[in-house]
């Protein structure tokens, strides 16, 4: 079953590896992503990420959704990750029990959000649609931060754009 | 109660904890105290700096004290205080180590984890180019 959705560009990395993975007890860390799916180098380097007695799986945006929902699923407490924000609102979407999308960062050039979150016109209202159908979201790159809810910065930055 | 203290020439022992805190979130090191010492500091100074720490805690207290190399001057200074305080002292500090002491839990023996983090900061060193070279398929899923 899914013990998180976790939204950064960064996908398996130290605050993920050390922190996310022991505070959630995961033993799955599932990378939901369409182009690292085919591309053996970033899939190598995300590998040693994984801390050890940890399992982890790449999957498509569509396959993910399909495995998450899937009987094989329901033996694994898994940490689903996403680099892209438009990803995380489908998967946030086609996957019932999800309890927050929690975000760790998206740098990129695009406006400024918050701190380590940049975004486009299109990733705003993807978030928004997972906001509106009850799913909070905010950010929280480790487990003992506080959990900082995006949904005014995101209703002001859909209004300005 | 256990303490924990980084110490170092310069500013490794303050920045490590900074470094683990950005990884670990602050919270999982407070209470983490750090003694940086220069060329200039004498002998005496140094001194002075762990007792000032070290005073403000109980004589019951465990203290875990990670240094940065096994030899140096502050290494060295700490070793003076094992038959009069509750000391244990780790050379070597690295980032995984740190991490773990900031995980640890309190009711582990002191014993206990101090042989945990020993272990813990040997598995961090690793050549990574043998480790990409592997291919090893098993985890996934």
């Amino acid at each position: 079953m899914i013990k998180a959705l976790h939204l950064d560009d960064r996908l398996i990395h130290g605050q993920v590896a050390i922190s996310w993975t022991r505070f959630l007890d995961a033993n799955v860390l599932l990378v939901i992503n369409d182009a690292i799916v085919n591309d053996n180098t970033r899939k190598m380097a995300l590998k040693m990420a994984v801390p050890p007695a940890v399992k982890y799986g790449f999957r498509s945006v569509e396959e993910g959704i399909h495995f998450l929902n899937g009987p094989d699923s329901q033996k694994y407490h898994i940490m689903a990750l996403v680099s892209d924000p438009q990803d995380a609102a489908r998967v946030a979407l086609g996957v019932p029990g999800i309890q927050r999308l929690t975000v760790g960062g998206v740098r990129k050039k695009a406006p400024y959000i918050a701190d380590n979150l940049n975004l486009t016109g299109e990733d705003v209202q993807a978030l928004l649609k997972v906001v509106d159908s009850g799913i909070p979201v905010g950010m929280l790159p480790t487990p003992s931060d506080k959990f900082v809810n995006l949904e005014a910065s995101l209703r002001k930055a859909s209004q300005s754009g | 109660m256990r303490r924990f203290l980084t110490a170092s020439h310069g500013p490794l022992s303050e920045a490590i904890l900074k470094s683990a805190g950005l990884i670990a979130g602050e919270e999982t090191f407070h209470g983490f105290r750090s003694i940086s010492v220069t060329m200039s500091d004498s002998r005496e100074t140094v001194m002075g700096m762990i007792d000032e720490i070290f005073s403000q805690y109980d004589p019951e207290d465990e203290i875990v004290a990670i240094t940065d190399v096994f030899g140096g001057s502050i290494t060295n200074a700490l070793t003076e205080y094992i038959t009069t305080r509750k000391l244990h002292i780790i050379a070597g500090m690295n980032l995984g180590l740190v991490l773990e002491a900031g995980f640890s839990d309190e009711s582990v023996p002191v014993e206990e984890l101090v042989k945990n983090l020993q272990q813990v900061g040997h598995e961090q060193i690793l050549y990574v180019n043998d480790m990409a070279r592997q291919e090893n398929t098993e985890d996934e899923i």
